[in-house]
């Protein structure tokens, strides 16, 4: 971990100084991620494809008025997040608005077959993990996204979410309790996987 | 770090087990095998821990954009960055992406095709050689063999057993450089955006914005065809040329080529058809998509996309009717006809083509 936030950091001041390999970079490391979180706040294609090109079009066109202290995924996140905001809210009859309030499920619909698969795995506790980190309410999900996959802290968290970082602390709580009261079937299996492994 | 203490939530928030996961390297596995060996009474956290970074990784993964979303997006930020322009927002993605191939492309191929004509054309090789003001120098290859020309600005032709072409002994600096040309020939044209390259035949002009090419065409014929393999040609007749002089504003009025599609001109009606080529290529190109031949329960959408890149030609379908149709296919050798046969089989519908473009239709997936 260290050495590629020491690799992140020097990438950020060599894309800070106009140098487009840096900026590539920067893009390929980031892009998928970023499409895929605003997917989820978002589920629309072509939306998401245009604002995700437009932050980085952004972030090259503001490069020296950056800080140098905060990372790329912190800016990034944050200013993904406003702009879908904003979008949903301009668009507001055409896409339903999240309440952030209510702990809403993804706005994600699945395929029948999906759930045919599902029954048929109906024993495969991985699946039931995988569902379950799925059915997280929303909020709970990116705090996951932003802390667990892109190792983000609470500070900038909280920044991103505008909240206050004891919300962050508690919703990942919230959704760690929800992931660690899966059944104990889970622990046996594991187990088991493990030792056969 | 002592990990022998530590909790699920823990692990989860530790960087260094998080990178483990994620992104296992020798070092870190031997690491973390030791420690389960050490304390074994940690395994059951461990694993379970690292299932709900796996999971988080797999659900994130599901809604990453395909490599060529990723590739076009890039496109059109450097576009941006470059033209130092605000967003665009209403050129639709498709628009973008060809402007963008057509900008990097270096391979073009122009195949005309002719029938017998029986309309004597006032455009002839000749006649067009003859009313040049430009000193010209004539190549006539009478030989059974290809001959290999070099042009002043550094262009190479080659030149087809039975052809003629004749050029001006020095571009203008200036100047487009245009040349004339009966029979057949392959071009390698120097990049110059400044001194845009014309070919000259019979009733039809060619621009190129490319680099290499190929024209085939007889001087007793008025019906033919263009062949567009890849790279971006636009084609006009020459009547258009003279009613405006300004050979530059007819890049817009022409008919523009892109890969895989042909243009159909038939001399009695003065009318050039868009077609599809008859055996589409897969788009030779650094930007284009690769073709992908793998595609397990996939929306047939993102299928369609693929071979919409991979080829460059237009697929048009209802998306609420067959967006999220899902469909597992796999192709080998297929032609891009027979794959598109392969999915409407799939999916049930019907396909045909108008104007260059691939239709489907029927009644979709949903019953």
């Amino acid at each position: 971990m260290e050495s590629t936030a020491n690799n992140g950091q020097d990438n950020w001041h060599a894309f800070k100084q106009g140098d487009e390999n840096a900026f590539a970079k920067l893009y390929q490391s980031n892009v998928k991620v970023l499409y895929a979180y605003g997917f989820k706040l978002l589920p629309d294609r072509a939306v998401i494809e245009d604002l995700v090109q437009d932050i980085f079009i952004e972030l090259w066109q503001k490069r020296e008025t950056l800080s140098d202290v905060t990372s790329p995924q912190f800016y990034l996140f944050k200013i993904l997040r406003r702009r879908i905001f904003k979008s949903i809210a301009k668009n507001n009859n055409i896409f339903t608005p999240i309440d952030y309030d209510q702990e809403l499920h993804f706005p994600i619909a699945f395929p029948k077959e999906f759930y045919i698969i599902e029954e048929e795995n109906i024993q495969n506790q991985k699946a039931h993990l995988y569902n379950c980190i799925k059915n997280l309410p929303i909020r709970q999900y990116e705090v996951m996204i932003l802390r667990f996959y892109q190792d983000l802290s609470y500070t900038e968290i909280a920044k991103i979410l505008t909240i206050n970082e004891q919300s962050v602390r508690n919703l990942i709580q919230r959704a760690v309790l929800k992931l660690r009261q899966l059944s104990v079937h889970l622990f046996f299996s594991i187990i088991f996987i493990f030792f056969i492994k | 770090m002592n990990y022998s203490n530590f909790t699920i939530d823990e692990f989860l928030e530790d960087a260094y087990f998080k990178k483990w996961v994620y992104a296992p390297e020798q070092g870190s596995n031997q690491y973390w095998e030791k420690f389960l060996l050490l304390h074994p009474e940690k395994a059951e956290i461990v694993e379970h821990a690292r299932l709900v970074l796996l999971n988080i990784e797999a659900d994130i993964a599901n809604n990453y954009p395909e490599p060529q979303q990723i590739s076009r997006m890039w496109d059109q930020i450097k576009l941006d960055i470059h033209e130092n322009k605000k967003p665009v927002y209403s050129l639709s993605n498709r628009t973008i992406f060809i402007s963008s191939v057509a900008a990097a492309m270096a391979v073009i191929m122009l195949t005309w095709l002719f029938k017998p004509y029986d309309q004597q054309s006032k455009n002839t090789y000749q006649s067009l050689v003859t009313n040049s003001t430009k000193t010209l120098i004539e190549k006539d290859n009478t030989s059974s063999k290809t001959i290999k020309i070099n042009l002043p600005d550094n262009s190479q032709i080659v030149l087809k057993p039975n052809s003629k072409i004749s050029y001006p002994a020095e571009f203008n600096k200036e100047e487009a450089r245009e040349v004339y040309l009966s029979g057949e020939a392959f071009f390698n044209v120097s990049k110059n955006t400044k001194r845009p390259f014309y070919v000259y035949t019979n009733d039809l002009i060619t621009k190129v914005l490319g680099t290499s090419f190929n024209i085939k065409t007889y001087e007793n014929c008025s019906n033919l065809e263009v062949e567009v393999k890849t790279g971006k040609v636009s084609v006009f007749h020459r009547d258009e040329l003279q009613k405006d002089k300004k050979v530059k504003e007819l890049l817009t009025t022409g008919t523009i080529l892109t890969p895989n599609q042909k243009v159909k001109y038939t001399g009695e009606l003065k009318s050039l058809t868009k077609l599809i080529v008859d055996h589409p290529e897969v788009i030779v190109s650094s930007i284009s998509a690769a073709p992908i031949n793998e595609f397990i329960d996939k929306p047939v959408s993102s299928i369609f996309n693929n071979l919409q890149e991979a080829y460059g030609i237009d697929i048009e379908y209802n998306s609420k009717l067959y967006g999220d149709c899902l469909l597992t296919a796999s192709f080998s050798n297929e032609s891009l006809f027979e794959k598109i046969d392969l999915i409407c089989k799939g999916i049930e519908a019907k396909y045909h083509v108008e104007n260059a473009r691939i239709i489907i239709s029927g009644r979709g997936c949903h019953e």
